[in-house]
């Protein structure tokens, strides 16, 4: 793996953090969302990773590239479907069921923000391994200079 | 944003006909390639930065990193380049 193959796995990295933080945006926007398109209230979204050498086509991509793909593919953003929706009663809610409940999205704010924090962590620390990466990279040049 | 295309100047890089021509010819050819290479890394960072300026859907780590990597690529080619020019000067300054 050169140093443009280092800079490919970090970007991958830092794109999928990127992608983690649009997926907590959706969430945190739909808190209060009781109609979607598949009727009922909206359900939380979760992101599955995968390293890319695992990914679907990396033994193609390794036979005809000849070097394994390094990294982090996103392989799917899947619905929570573990966690049970919240009900609350408001009785005067248009979407309020014959005993006056409605069932709001199964979002809780708590996970959320701690999702926001651990993605806006991860790629920092990949912005990092970035710095120390381009740093050797800088110190290899240095070596022809005097 | 545009930079000109830099060609080799293939007139130095080839030798003329009959001398031990093999190794100089790779050199230049070497040498082109690396500069085509360059070229390459250049124009990909000026395509995300265009499809950055218009609005496009480009993540902004991904323009950077192609900076970067462009800026680094220059540095390389600038420090190949050093390198050669000093060996051409410290031979053209022998004494036959």
């Amino acid at each position: 793996m050169g140093l443009f193959g280092t800079i490919s796995a970090i970007r991958s990295g830092l794109s999928a953090q990127r992608i983690r933080m649009d997926v907590v945006a959706a969430n945190v926007a739909n808190l209060e969302t009781t109609r979607t398109p598949e009727g009922g209230p909206y359900r939380r979204r979760v992101v599955r990773f995968a390293s890319a050498d695992q990914a679907p086509f990396a033994d193609l991509v390794r036979r005809f590239t000849g070097s394994p793909e390094r990294g982090v593919v996103l392989t799917q953003v899947t619905e929570d479907t573990a966690s049970p929706f919240r009900r609350v009663r408001a009785p005067e809610h248009p979407d309020a069921d014959e005993e006056g409940y409605v069932e709001l999205p199964n979002v809780d704010l708590v996970t959320e923000m701690t999702d926001l924090v651990s993605a806006n962590r991860s790629y920092q620390a990949n912005a990092t391994v970035l710095q120390a990466v381009k740093q050797m990279a800088l110190a290899a040049l240095d070596i022809a200079r005097r | 944003m545009e930079l000109n295309p830099i060609q080799a100047n293939h007139a130095a890089a080839v030798p003329t006909s009959g001398g031990p021509a093999g190794g100089a010819a790779g050199f230049g050819e070497l040498l082109t390639n690396a500069l085509r290479q360059l070229q390459s890394v250049s124009a990909e960072a000026n395509a995300k930065l265009e499809a950055m300026a218009t609005g496009e859907d480009v993540e902004l780590h991904d323009v950077m990193l192609a900076l970067e990597m462009e800026s680094l690529a220059i540095s390389l080619a600038t420090e190949v380049r050093n390198k050669v020019v000093e060996a051409y000067r410290e031979i053209s300054r022998m004494q036959i």
